[in-house]
């Protein structure tokens, strides 16, 4: 799930003082969309296939590459990497080993797809291993944050009730509640069926006001829903240094559990 | 056959010597944005020959990407002032494709009056 893992590995580059045509004839030879323009062991910029069709061919790469180009360390995360990429409107990013030098390009196209997998297609919101790889970074990293684990209340019945197709339509209603209270600075999934998952770094009274708006429930024409949450705040947790994310999934659902509604859980 | 043993062939050479201007690109180039030559190269190239002397201005305009201006004349001028004159008398001749080359001078003149008293 990180850069590292998806990137091309193998580096072609140029010196900036070679002409768009030789740039060109390098991309071919190699049947590759980018090359690293490198002069005296440093990254100076990057040049693109569309870079070499959109310059007259006598031009020095100096004069078609994009310079500076963005750089990422190998273990960034996939979805932080796509950020930076919509944040500086570009489709590659040059990525750096732990010494420091290129170690690869990642595009786009191949992160996006990538991700794809991890979505869930009903929700937009990510598959659970998503979650997974973020807070097993956090736990290793020593980081404060909060896990919840939200449990939608007597799903199964609704379902019964008013049909499957009303059910999908309060999985995807709580997905949007979800995002529009915890905004972009959380990571949220749908954990499996009619379970979610949010890991955020907000405060506790944030966290505590956001529990009372998702407790709250949601309706969809005359199908009402509510849910229970289990709420692990790290920064209270003696074990945290021994907590695995399978320990964590585990106390916070059981906590959710517990406080569902009395003969609903 | 016949016509082969009368058969010569002559190269004629033509050479003309001059001197090779130092700068050959005297006081402004005027890079179209899709010549063959760049503002870096032309930057590089400048410095090559006369280090020091030029400098590169990069301008917003949809032909022309950027201008070499001797730096002498940026001490003379306003950058902004000079640019946009330049600008100006170019864009109506230049295509993107070209590079101009032009010579500009700048002549101050000076009127003072002073008290005779």
């Amino acid at each position: 799930m990180k850069v590292g893992e998806e990137m091309t590995r193998t580096v072609y580059s140029v010196t900036s003082d070679r002409s768009v045509l030789h740039a060109s004839d390098l991309m071919g030879m190699h049947l590759i969309g980018s090359l690293l323009v490198v002069d005296s062991g440093a990254v100076v910029g990057i040049i693109t296939s569309r870079d070499v069709r959109s310059t007259h061919p006598n031009r020095i790469v100096a004069d078609a590459m994009t310079p500076n180009p963005i750089q990422v360390p190998e273990d960034t995360f996939v979805w932080d990497a796509l950020n930076v990429m919509k944040q500086h409107g570009i489709e590659r990013l040059v990525v750096y080993s732990d010494e420091g030098s290129p170690a690869g390009i990642v595009t786009r196209e191949k992160l996006a797809s990538r991700l794809a997998e991890w979505t869930d297609s009903m929700t937009g919101l990510f598959k659970a291993p998503y979650i997974e790889a973020i807070a097993n970074a956090w736990l290793s990293s020593g980081e404060t944050f909060h896990f919840l684990f939200v449990d939608l209340n007597d799903f199964g019945s609704i379902n019964k009730k008013y049909g499957h197709p009303v059910g999908d339509d309060l999985i995807r209603g709580f997905a949007e509640k979800l995002v529009s209270v915890f905004g972009q600075e959380a990571s949220l999934c749908r954990y499996a069926g009619d379970e979610f998952a949010v890991l955020t770094r907000n405060s506790a009274s944030f966290v505590r006001s956001a529990i009372d708006t998702l407790s709250s429930g949601l309706s969809v024409g005359p199908a009402k829903l509510t849910a229970s949450v289990g709420w692990m705040d790290m920064s209270r947790i003696a074990d945290r240094d021994a907590l695995t994310f399978r320990e964590l999934v585990m106390r916070a659902s059981l906590l959710s559990t517990k406080y569902k509604p009395a003969g609903k859980s | 056959m016949e016509d082969r043993k009368n058969y010569s062939r002559k190269a004629t050479l033509s050479l003309k010597i001059s001197e090779f201007e130092m700068p050959p690109m005297q006081d402004l180039l005027i890079i179209g944005r899709r010549a063959p030559i760049g503002p870096e190269a032309v930057r590089r190239m400048a410095e090559a020959l006369s280090p020091e002397q030029f400098s590169i201005v990069r301008v917003e305009h949809p032909k022309i990407e950027a201008v070499l201006v001797r730096s002498s004349l940026l001490q003379m001028l306003e950058e902004r002032v000079l640019i946009n004159i330049i600008i100006e008398e170019a864009e109506a001749m230049i295509s993107d494709t070209m590079v101009l080359r032009s010579e500009l001078k700048v002549a101050v003149s000076v009127q003072r009056e002073v008290d005779m008293s």
